[in-house]
């Protein structure tokens, strides 16, 4: 009985989770927008899309989007192509050094790239945000090459030829890839600190995102209804159009085959071009990660400060000065990563499971609090858990709402799609027969869990982890709402470097990057495992 | 197995159980929303808990959502307030939190000495060390005979595509802009703003921007605070400080103080009075003089920036305004800007 | 040694898939396949039998225990049933020695070793899945559904990821260990070789309902329907057509003939041939059918032949010293009088009882 009790907490407490930190914050923010000072008031509603720019800030963001899913799949997907399918030199290292740029603060990159050249048009912008998130399709690609049966590559080869063939992997490997674009086009359209990183480069076009922090900013000084609940309305429609793309995300993910058994694809020949190919994963790394982290080198070395000329000895004084300063929020950041990545280890898999028996409709909504602003989502959390009403429980027990707590739960539901997502393909992937053979025995629930659940899906929630780890560490916008926020690595970052700090700013950028990479680094060494698990 | 079990459990609860000590409802601690960027005023606090034995919680903002990040939190959490003491590197949007009954007046003693134009009459503020809208200058490219001298000068065809400003939807361009546009009246304003438009003035998104572009060359010259000019300085850059509209028919350089208030229903008000009380203080505007910020001390008896190029109160003409107009026409004012200077 | 009994059984599924309602009796160790052609809810069947489908109405009896129906459901790990998955379902990250130990704690090692070796994995205990070959996992399936000494041994599909030639051995070692340890055994296959290899009745199914049900060996000689007939009797199977003969007597037309329907069945019927029922006619041969060899296969003194009546195949012997080839057509005739039978039988009648494991030596 105790054991059956424990194996259903975790599930028992994701629904808890879900239902306090995602459905009331949103629910509240909602509400807000219909309810006025004089009651039931739908004006908010009727501004939306009223200005002209706000449309062209809209279509311009979709623009980006698609921009960006078309950088990520010239670069992330073909990196992968030819890691998972040619004999590029090196390809065993190249291969799952695809998922790298994601260990950076998009910001990050965006700033390196602004260090050393003019990053204001739009499609240096695509550029920066798409290779950005690339890693999602690199990694989905390389998935979908994986579950591509190599006897059919060879049969079409055999009978129509090697166009035909190499079509034939493309149409097969598609539904992931193009899963993996959509995500990234759910990211690019969300993404609100480059865009407005590349505004103080000189950009003189705007996103949606923009558009709805301008609303934000309004807020504060604002006295209508329409001041104060603008940006929740405005985010709307960034909402539906992010869920729409997670749905067809779905569908198309739901269609992708899953492996049964069958022989690997064959590695082809380059031939000639064997060597040449390899400027593709440098482009790839090279703008998602090479730059960006020589240019905090560079950084931390010294180079903005023309009174004294670069050196090692300024680097080892700026990591010195940047632990003293920032030691504190280097330990609490690390420390809210790893316990929001416990949290989403916890309730990922039985609420993935859960979800994996509902339609891709529900599915998709998992996505939602991805897709609100997260500035609007820390909000929420504002107005649920400093209400006077909780007082006398905080009193009692500990003010949750000025603790760390609040921020890694937070951070669970902000990432909660995510931990939920990746094991959710992970789920389809487990033959449901191997767990119904653990039913015809002696042992109780939870070791069935412990013994069999747990070490099938365990690749898959190690990556899940990961990933968590990292955006947990790279996240600002909901950090900036909360007090408990106040103490992380990214929003100090973002501050020193406007201030003239680029040197601490890079020591900072560094140590975050190395953070972030720790984990997934000891794991492929230590299992030899790529990181495909990831998606 | 039990290891595994009680690790499970120890897991889920983890975060809840991992809280941070609040501000409790002694006279020990006090919450501070502080805006001036944390490298200058983190030492400042950790003075201030050194002499009381008083702990300050500081919360920060981000540069990007400038004062308002915090203002907002302010107003978010109005049903149950959780800071005490607002420190903002301006002063508009403090008035703003008055005007929305979200401040507490109290008269600091400390703060005798400050003129009263710079305090809110009925004691929700307190204005103190100040920043001056100022024009950097590249000297490398013009020379101090060319140096542009008023706010016109951004619409003359000389600097047609050379100049700049910060786009004035947030921070100090947005009160700069604002209290222009009530000044100057609505045809004089429109003349500034169309001849903006057809000289090209280039619109960045903040003051650190246009100070980069300045020092780096890619821009003649450009408004900013005195902060980012000194920090420009500061780096070696080559670069001048002009006080704008010295002119006996000008407007004057308009200068926004720092501004502290209490919060109203604050969880430490004892505690908050005094860390204004500190804040306010004539050592802490010597020291913020004296810091990379260089901010203008209120006080003219107290020492002001070691740098000779950012003047002393009474060194130059102040253009005079009122924050409580300027504060109410903020929003209304950033909606208009926000597609005015769209560019 | 126990009996299962299934009342009224019925499982439906969204997607319009029902199965049932089935009434079934399974004597204590009794050895009962389950046939039918995929999507039948062959597999279906046996789920609920397990307990991990739960069916919508009716009752399943495990002995004297029940297990499903009247508000009752006994959970799969209380239902004393070991349970053989199609492809082994083996946990990957465990031995096979872990395997066995992990379903049942208590088991000693020197017994589970006993039991591996029983099965023919001796020195094969430290093996993890992917390192065994598809038999040998298949094998281990098996010890470890004996593992829990249960009182029923349930097996889907066994043999169906298994190499041909391995298929036979592991079928008597299915039928050794459950007659070894008084087990009753319920297959699933839609193999006839498979089903009767290892089972002594069988249960044919047929698009969710019992088609028919009986000892293996009485079905093969004597099917219900033509369905069973074709399906586990590699009969060959015509519609008949009604008719009345000239003298306006109710007949039936077949290729082979028109005969009286005198005692078949009324309704629509086919006429079955079974394998031996019919011959290469000779000269003065009544009943024939024209038919056309598609295919001769040498079977050491005689040869057989597949060849095309009215659009059905059938297969025959001929001799070996015969000249026939492939594209001849020749004269079928039928032996014995004609086989009437109705396609399919619904199961609203309750199907008769399998005997009981003493009745049958």
């Amino acid at each position: 009985m105790l054991s059956r009790t424990i194996t259903r907490l975790p599930l028992i407490l994701g629904i808890a989770f879900i239902v306090l930190f995602v459905i009331l914050p949103l629910v509240g923010m909602l509400a807000e927008t219909f309810w006025g000072a004089e009651g039931f008031d739908l004006s908010p509603w009727s501004h939306l899309f009223e200005e002209a720019r706000d449309r062209q800030a809209f279509f311009t963001s979709i623009q980006l989007g698609l921009a960006c899913v078309a950088v990520a799949l010239v670069l992330g997907g073909g990196h992968a192509w030819l890691c998972g399918t040619r004999d590029l030199p090196g390809w065993r290292v190249l291969g799952p050094l695809g998922v790298l740029p994601l260990a950076l603060p998009p910001i990050t990159i965006a700033m390196g790239w602004s260090d050393i050249t003019v990053t204001k048009s739009f499609w240096f912008c695509a550029v920066l945000v798409g290779v950005a998130f690339a890693p999602f399709v690199a990694v989905m690609t390389a998935r979908g090459l994986d579950t591509i049966d190599g006897r059919s590559y060879e049969s079409a080869l055999l009978s129509r030829g090697r166009t035909s063939a190499e079509l034939l992997v493309l149409r097969s490997a598609l539904p992931e890839i193009l899963a993996g674009a959509l995500f990234v086009f759910v990211f690019a359209v969300g993404e609100y600190g480059v865009p407005e990183f590349l505004t103080i480069k000189g950009k003189t076009w705007h996103t949606y995102s923009e558009a709805v922090f301008a609303r934000w900013t309004r807020r504060a000084t604002g006295s209508g209804m329409e001041d104060l609940v603008g940006p929740i309305v405005a985010s709307v429609p960034l909402l539906v159009l992010v869920l729409f793309a997670m749905f067809v995300a779905l569908l198309l993910r739901a269609r992708a085959t899953i492996s049964g058994s069958f022989a690997p694809l064959p590695r082809r020949s380059l031939g000639a071009l064997r060597v040449p190919a390899l400027l593709l994963p440098v482009t790839y790394l090279g703008i998602g990660v090479i730059v960006p982290i020589v240019v905090m080198v560079r950084w931390a070395m010294g180079s903005t400060d023309v009174t004294e000329p670069m050196s090692f000895e300024v680097l080892r004084r700026t990591f010195e000065r940047t632990f003293e300063q920032a030691g504190g929020d280097l330990r609490f950041t690390f420390l809210v990563a790893v316990l929001t990545t416990i949290v989403l280890v916890v309730i990922g898999p039985p609420l993935a499971r859960s979800v994996a028996k509902r339609g891709i409709l529900v599915q998709s909504l998992v996505a939602i609090p991805i897709a609100v602003p997260a500035v609007l989502l820390a909000v929420g959390f504002v107005k649920v858990y400093n209400r006077p009403e909780l007082g006398p429980l905080y009193d009692r027990t500990f003010d949750f709402y000025d603790s760390a707590g609040i921020v890694v739960v937070a951070y669970g539901a902000r990432f909660l799609p995510f931990a939920i997502l990746t094991m959710l393909h992970a789920q389809r992937r487990v033959d449901p027969t191997l767990e119904e053979a653990a039913l015809f025995g002696e042992r109780g629930p939870l070791a069935r869990v412990l013994h069999v659940r747990l070490p099938l899906i365990l690749p898959a929630l190690w990556s899940m982890a990961c990933l968590v780890l990292v955006l947990a560490l790279r996240e600002l916008d909901t950090a900036v709402v909360l007090p408990a926020g106040n103490g992380t690595v990214v929003r100090r970052l973002s501050n020193v470097i406007h201030f003239g700090g680029e040197a601490m700013g890079g020591a900072l950028g560094l140590m975050v990057f190395a953070g972030a990479c720790a984990l997934p680094v000891v794991t492929m060494l230590v299992t030899g495992k790529k990181m495909r698990s990831l998606s | 197995m039990s290891r595994i079990r009680s690790l499970l459990v120890a897991a889920a609860f983890l975060p809840f159980a991992a809280c941070g000590d609040g501000p409790g409802k002694d006279s020990k601690t006090v919450s501070l929303y502080c805006a001036l960027d944390q490298e200058h005023s983190e030492t400042l606090v950790q003075l201030f808990e050194k002499e009381t034995s008083i702990d300050v919680k500081t919360r920060f903002d981000t540069e990007a959502s400038k004062t308002v990040g915090l203002v907002s939190s302010i107003l978010d959490e109005a049903q149950r307030p959780r800071c005490d003491v607002f420190w903002n590197n301006e002063l508009a949007h403090t008035v703003r939190l008055g005007q929305k009954g979200m401040l507490e007046p109290y008269v600091s003693p400390a703060a005798a000495a400050i003129p009263d134009r710079y305090k809110d009459k009925d004691g929700k503020w307190t204005g103190f060390a100040a920043r001056a809208r100022v024009l950097i200058v590249n000297t490398e490219l013009v020379a101090p005979e060319e140096y542009p001298k008023s706010v016109w000068d951004l619409i003359d065809p000389k600097w047609k595509g050379k100049c700049a400003i910060a786009k004035p939807v947030t921070g100090t361009t947005l009160t700069h802009f604002t209290t222009l546009a009530l000044k100057l009246g609505v045809e004089s304003f429109a003349r500034l703003t169309d001849g903006m438009k057809a000289n090209d003035v280039v619109i960045l998104a903040s003051n650190g921007a246009t100070m980069k572009e300045v020092a780096s060359g890619k821009l003649h010259w450009a408004f900013t605070d005195t902060d980012d000019f000194h920090v420009a300085l500061k780096k070696g850059h080559k670069v001048a400080c002009v006080f704008p509209d010295q002119g006996e028919n000008e407007l004057g350089t308009m200068l926004i103080p720092n501004s502290v208030a209490l919060i109203r229903g604050g969880p430490n008000p004892e505690a908050g009075k005094k860390l204004i009380d500190f804040i306010v203080s004539e050592r802490v505007e010597a020291m913020l003089a004296s810091a990379k910020s260089a901010q203008i001390p209120l006080r003219s008896e107290v020492q002001g920036p070691s740098e000779k190029q950012i003047l002393k109160i009474g060194q130059f003409k102040e253009m005079p305004w009122d924050p409580a107009q300027t504060a109410q026409a903020l929003a209304s004012m950033s909606k208009r800007f926000e597609s005015l200077f769209d560019r | 040694m126990v009996s299962i009994e299934l009342q009224d059984l019925v499982f439906e599924r969204r997607k319009g898939f029902r199965l049932g309602p089935i009434s079934l009796t399974l004597g204590d160790g009794s050895r009962t396949a389950l046939v039918g052609p995929s999507g039948c809810g062959k597999t279906t069947l046996l789920r609920c039998l397990a307990g991990l489908e739960t069916p919508g109405s009716g009752s399943i009896r495990i002995g004297d225990r029940l297990v499903q129906g009247d508000g009752v459901h006994v959970p799969a790990d209380k239902r004393r049933i070991g349970f053989v998955f199609q492809d082994g379902a083996l946990w990957p990250h465990k031995t096979a020695m872990a395997h066995l130990r992990f379903v049942a704690p208590r088991l000693s090692r020197k017994d589970a070793k006993a039991l591996l070796h029983a099965v023919g994995l001796e020195g094969r205990e430290r093996r993890r899945p992917a390192q065994l070959s598809g038999g040998e996992r298949q094998r281990l399936a098996l010890a470890r559904a004996l593992a829990i000494t249960p009182d029923v041994l349930v097996l889907d599909e066994p043999l169906a990821s298994v190499d041909v030639h391995l298929r036979d051995e592991l079928a008597l070692l299915v039928r050794r260990l459950t007659e070894e340890r008084a087990l009753t055994l319920v297959v699933v296959t839609h193999d006839r070789d498979e089903a009767l290899a290892m089972a002594d009745d069988v249960v044919i199914l047929r698009e969710g309902h019992v088609v028919e049900q009986g000892a293996a060996r009485d079905v093969l000689r004597a099917p219900r329907t033509s369905f069973a007939a074709s399906f586990l009797c590699r009969a060959s199977v015509w519609p008949a057509e009604a008719v009345a003969d000239e003298r306006g007597i109710d007949s039936l037309r077949t290729p082979f003939g028109t005969f009286e329907r005198n005692g078949a069945p009324t309704g629509p019927v086919s006429v079955v041939v079974l394998p031996g029922e019919a011959r290469i006619a000779a000269q003065d041969a009544t009943n024939v059918a024209r038919a056309r060899v598609l295919r001769v296969l040498p079977r050491g003194d005689r040869a057989l032949v597949t060849a095309e009546v009215a659009g059905r195949t059938i297969e025959l012997f001929a001799d070996a010293s015969d000249t026939i080839d492939v594209g001849d057509t020749l004269t079928v005739e039928l032996l014995g009088k004609p086989r009437f039978l109705v396609p399919d039988r619904r199961s609203g009648e309750r199907v008769s009882s399998t005997k009981k494991n003493g009745d049958r030596s």
